[in-house]
């Protein structure tokens, strides 16, 4: 017998500087939530499967390469590495300029 | 009237471009700075922070003498480089290129003295399978990434490119003019006008769905060589590591649970609860090499003997409860405690005590590539290649530990000599129509309101090239590959994305790949038909016998007529040979 999927809503802090005075904005998106969900395997479902337009970066997928640090529930983390069991919000790391939605330029500090 | 200034939207002049910022693109810049003006590296990614060398789990390899000699490890004084040497070519099958063998060997510890001189921690020495001698000197990917860095920002001369896909080299009369690039942050057309290119792109591990290897590992240097006349070389060997994750899918690839085959008894099952490396390698079993371990899970796989998700078992259930949790104690490091990477493996993993982990091989290094004699030169005027992207160091396959060592020994190599090159030579005219064809191409699926999806082409892309090209090749299935590469390249035509804005748009950052990931796809497939033996990295299952009488030879793709053209060459055996005989794969002598 199949197992009903539990859906998570993950709110994402979107931002394109370029667009509407670069005014951030949270988007909300229901994803399925697979056995073994990471913030990281989340937000690739969402680009590929909900909504094409957002934006991250991320490399090695396995806690090396620290390109894929952001804040999730407003802790700073590796999404690669930090499990999902239920609903979360995913801001872009603190302290620098956002490129756009959570990639960051990592040699650009501010505030 | 178009011209260059109208047609980019940002010039950029320098002496050397380098792609690629990592463990060979790092280090061509560092070299290639003594005496260049300039020096330019552009990488997808950010550096230090991208790549397959940060990944490195991870033992250098020098000869243990020098270990011993340079570094006051427990190195063992009876090894040479010129014994290294011979085991490389050993484990290459005797398809290395053994004057760039000897130069490897002979360089190596000088190159990891001055990375440590730079600072780089260094730790125990490893045995690893392959080797005569321990010669692993362990420095995690990590600490390369860390040191080169801090190192690439020191010097003035060089400038950082982040985020910048390099698409597309550009020639003048048949010498390289420059490049042209995407700034993925604002979609901006870049050309990159340069007196040499130094490719430091990698391997293509991500043409395959299952990979160790970080998400841009597509091969774009070995697609963008092949595109303007150079030759690739061993290309039907890349390398895959058994025993990776399956499940969950998102830790898919990650080679927990070979590492943990290593330091306990696993038992590799398959469907029916066999223990299936018995047939292959009866006194090793799990234990045996990477590749047997790899060829003979796919066999499984492709008999009907795998797992739901397309793998084998890999079990400790029969082991007790109490010598389970104790090894979690006494495991190295990198795997202790249940801990990988970033990862608690607890997390994710089945209850161990009791269910099998579902495994796979997976896609790890790239053997062959562009093919280089010992000044890094590829045979097209001011192209230069260093590291996994570059070919003729390893043959049919690779030691243990000996990734690293190729990009400490040949990107500096690179560097050298292409500075050299640029003293003399100056920046040359670009070719504008052929800079207009390549902003068309690029910016189509921007256009383009219909069509093919990237997204779904390039798991496309990799379901074929698992099926057809993968672990586990024959005739049959390589000709129908060709046949599927063949449609997918009919629809590469026409890809589109939805996503129209050009600041780092994902979706157009996969259709750019995808050209890339075909052109390599192919290369293997053609390269692999080719080879009717099995040696090293390929498995060939129409040809399992190892054949020295016919095949010691090199196969050599490159571009003619617009097309994949293959060519056999004997391999110059002057110091190092194999018995010639016939034997079965797997068994060396």
């Amino acid at each position: 017998m199949a197992k009903e999927m539990q859906s998570v809503t993950v709110k994402v802090l979107r931002q394109d500087p370029m667009v509407n005075g670069g005014k951030p904005e949270y988007q909300s998106y229901s994803v399925p939530l697979e056995q073994g969900a990471t913030v990281l395997s989340i937000l690739r479902y969402i680009s590929e499967n909900v909504d094409r337009t957002l934006s991250y970066y991320r490399s090695c997928r396995i806690g090396k390469c620290a390109g894929c640090k952001m804040r999730v529930n407003g802790k700073t983390c590796l999404a690669c590495t930090t499990a999902v069991t239920g609903d979360i919000t995913v801001e872009p790391l603190k302290g620098y300029e956002v490129i756009k939605d959570l990639v960051v330029d990592m040699n650009r500090r501010v505030g | 009237m178009n011209t260059l200034e109208r047609t980019a939207d940002e010039i950029i002049i320098t002496d050397v471009l380098i792609v690629g910022s990592e463990g060979a693109g790092a280090r061509a810049a560092l070299e290639a700075s003594k005496a260049c003006k300039s020096v330019v590296v552009a990488t997808k990614g950010v550096v230090g922070k991208s790549g397959a060398t940060l990944t490195a789990d991870a033992d250098i390899d020098i000869d243990s003498r020098s270990a011993a000699e340079l570094f006051d490890l427990p190195g063992d004084l009876r090894d040479s480089p010129e014994k290294f040497a011979e085991d490389m070519c050993k484990e290459g099958e005797y398809l290395n290129n053994q004057r760039l063998v000897k130069i490897h060997c002979e360089e190596a510890p000088g190159r990891l003295k001055e990375l440590v001189d730079w600072g780089a921690r260094i730790d125990k020495l490893t045995h690893a399978p392959g080797h005569t001698y321990p010669r692993g000197v362990w420095i995690p990917g990590t600490e390369f990434a860390r040191v080169l860095t801090k190192e690439l920002n020191k010097r003035d001369n060089i400038t950082l490119l982040e985020h910048m896909m390099i698409t597309d080299l550009l020639l003048n009369d048949g010498a390289i003019a420059g490049a042209t690039g995407i700034e993925m942050t604002t979609g901006k057309f870049f050309v990159i006008k340069a007196k040499a290119v130094i490719l430091c792109t990698g391997g293509a591990m991500r043409i395959y769905p299952h990979t160790t290897a970080p998400d841009e590992l597509t091969g774009d240097g070995l697609a963008m060589a092949y595109r303007v006349g150079a030759k690739l070389i061993d290309m039907e060997f890349p390398m895959f590591l058994p025993y990776t994750l399956m499940k969950p899918e998102s830790l898919d690839g990650v080679d927990f649970s070979y590492l943990l085959s290593a330091y306990v008894e696993t038992h590799a099952l398959n469907r029916h609860g066999e223990r299936y490396m018995k047939k292959w390698d009866p006194e090793r079993l799990e234990h045996s090499t990477r590749d047997v371990n790899s060829i003979a899970a796919m066999v499984e796989v492709l008999d009907g003997r795998g797992s739901p998700s397309g793998g084998t078992y890999l079990s400790l259930k029969h082991l007790p409860d109490n010598l389970i949790d104790f090894s979690a104690e006494w495991f190295p490091a990198s795997i202790a405690n249940w801990r990988y990477g970033g990862f608690n493996m607890k997390d994710y993993l089945p209850d161990v005590r009791k269910d099998a982990m579902e495994t796979s091989p997976a896609s790890h290094f790239w053997n062959g590539g562009v093919k280089i004699n010992e000044f890094c030169e590829t045979g097209i005027l001011g192209l230069y290649a260093a590291g996994e992207g570059s070919g003729s160091i390893h043959g049919a396959n690779r030691v243990s530990g000996n990734a690293l060592t190729m990009t400490q020994v040949w990107g500096p190599r690179a560097g050298l000599y292409a500075s050299k090159y640029v003293a003399d030579t100056g920046n040359k005219t670009i070719d504008l129509d052929q800079v207009l064809e390549i902003k068309e191409r690029l910016y189509a699926p921007l256009e383009r309101n219909k069509g093919a999806d990237p997204i779904a082409l390039r798991k496309k892309i990799q379901e074929i090239a698992w099926a057809y090209v993968g672990v586990v090749r024959e005739e049959k299935g390589l000709k129908k590959g060709l046949e599927e590469i063949f449609a997918l390249r009919d629809q590469l035509q026409d890809v589109y994305v939805t996503n129209k804005c050009k600041r780092y748009n994902m979706e157009w950052i996969e259709a750019m790949q995808l050209e890339n990931m075909l052109d390599v796809m192919e290369m293997v497939a053609r390269a692999s038909l080719v080879r009717q033996e099995s040696r090293g990295a390929l498995y060939r299952r129409d040809f399992p016998k190892t054949d020295n009488v016919n095949w010691v030879k090199n196969i050599i793709v490159e571009k003619k007529d617009g097309e994949i053209s293959t060519s056999v060459h004997d391999v110059e055996l002057d110091t190092y040979e194999p018995k010639k005989i016939i034997r079965d794969y797997g068994c060396k002598e």
